[in-house]
């Protein structure tokens, strides 16, 4: 009786005894495992598509409506130096040197969803290459003021009065320009010509609901 | 009878153990392309700037050190462009060829120099290769142009204010002779644009009568 159980004692124990042994080994394996290599935030791939994209910049009258119609979602980061930046930047800018993008105190400007940044610079190549690491880090809603400050000067601040024998859209938003900028504070602004802008924009309201009842 | 029981549930686990840890090392795979810089290192070597070669500086190095890339599409670059100059298009940068191309260039100690339709083309493909491990790769400030059907390479400064912004901004709020001028020519404008709008509302009431 006794000598029954004991082999089948050992017959158990060595079943157990291979497959502790493999465990042992597997786990023994683990330690030569290559280390895992893996992509922080996206991928190549992905990152290439993203840069191809041109959805990322934002015109300056874009922008100047936004600012104008006061939008609350609206963040824009100044990514210039200090002194540029103390010089003149854009209403209500912060700002977010390009080398300090990463900085643990100014990353949470651009790190987060309860806004949409608008990143700019002089031109638009500083605000661009922090907008590709930004990307990279995997940050959503980022935009780019496209032409950065110049672009803006150029259009917002002294627009060029369009030629006659540009189309009606282009007078159209030679208007908004100027109104636009006297809205940053370029010239005198006085009354009649600020009331006759927005009655221009009522018009143009009144036509888009007539196209609705025609379509009926 | 039991024991045997016991012995096959056994083995059978130790199968089926062995079977998922060989599913699981075949269909491993390696990501083909491996960002090996991160963010933090690509932008201090962002912010150091001496990635950019100018148009002068271009000229005074060897031509057996280096090779131009053009990143434009194919068919800006068949167009025309820099002679010499070897077509990766920024979309194609992860296939076999190219990266097949730009390790042997840097098995032979060449400078990749890259340019695109403008700096910040040429930066994005920068940004992408350092990233990837190369670090021997610069970009070209230059912006090519087509005039007559001959390629202008102008020289671009990166970042340049085109103007000093708070003076100009100064002036346009404070000086009365520009706002005088702005509100003349305003006048004229809006006549015109009111007379636009009137040839408008006609073309819109056609629609409606066809309704």
């Amino acid at each position: 009786m006794s000598k029954r159980y004991k082999s089948k004692k050992i017959l158990v124990k060595t079943e157990y005894k291979f497959l502790a042994v493999l465990m042992i080994l597997m786990a023994a394996g683990l330690f030569f495992l290559p280390e895992k290599i893996d992509n922080e935030g996206i991928n190549p791939e992905e990152f290439v598509l993203n840069i191809l994209k041109s959805d990322r910049y934002i015109s300056t009258d874009q922008l100047a409506e936004r600012i104008i119609d006061q939008d609350p979602t609206l963040l824009l980061i100044d990514t210039r130096s200090e002194e540029e930046y103390n010089a003149f930047t854009l209403p209500n800018a912060v700002n977010v040197p390009l080398e300090k993008l990463l900085d643990e105190d100014y990353v949470s400007y651009i790190d987060q969803d309860n806004y949409d940044v608008v990143l700019f610079s002089n031109d638009n190549y500083f605000a661009d290459q922090a907008w590709k690491i930004g990307n990279r880090k995997g940050f959503k809603s980022v935009y780019v003021l496209k032409g950065g400050l110049n672009e803006w000067f150029n259009t917002i601040i002294n627009p060029k009065y369009p030629d006659e024998s540009m189309p009606e859209t282009a007078f159209k938003l030679y208007d908004f320009r100027k109104a636009a900028g006297m809205y940053f504070g370029v010239g005198a602004p006085k009354s009649e010509t600020k009331k006759a802008i927005p009655k221009k924009v009522i018009t143009v309201k009144k036509k888009k609901k007539r196209v609705a009842e025609g379509g009926c | 009878m039991k024991e045997l029981e016991k012995t096959k549930r056994i083995s059978i686990s130790a199968v089926l153990f062995l079977l998922i840890i060989i599913i699981g090392f075949l269909t491993y795979k390696k990501p083909k392309y491996i960002f090996k810089n991160s963010a933090e290192t690509t932008l201090k070597e962002i912010v150091k700037k001496d990635y950019i070669v100018s148009a002068n500086q271009l000229n005074s190095l060897n031509s057996s050190d280096y090779v131009l890339v053009d990143v434009r599409s194919v068919y800006d670059y068949d167009k025309g462009h820099i002679k010499d100059a070897v077509n990766i298009p920024l979309a194609q940068i992860l296939t076999d060829d190219s990266s097949a191309f730009i390790d042997n260039m840097m098995n032979e100690n060449k400078t990749v120099i890259l340019y695109g339709e403008d700096p910040d083309e040429a930066s994005s493909a920068w940004i992408l290769l350092y990233q990837l491990g190369y670090e021997n790769i610069k970009i070209l400030s230059v912006k090519p142009r087509f005039e007559d059907n001959k390629l202008y390479v102008d020289n671009v400064t990166i970042e340049k204010p085109a103007m000093n912004f708070a003076e100009v901004m100064k002036k346009a709020t404070s000086s009365s002779g520009i706002a005088k001028k702005t509100k003349l020519a305003k006048a004229d404008k809006s006549k015109a644009a009111k007379k636009v709008i009137i040839v408008k509302k006609k073309k819109k009431r056609v629609p409606e009568g066809g309704c």
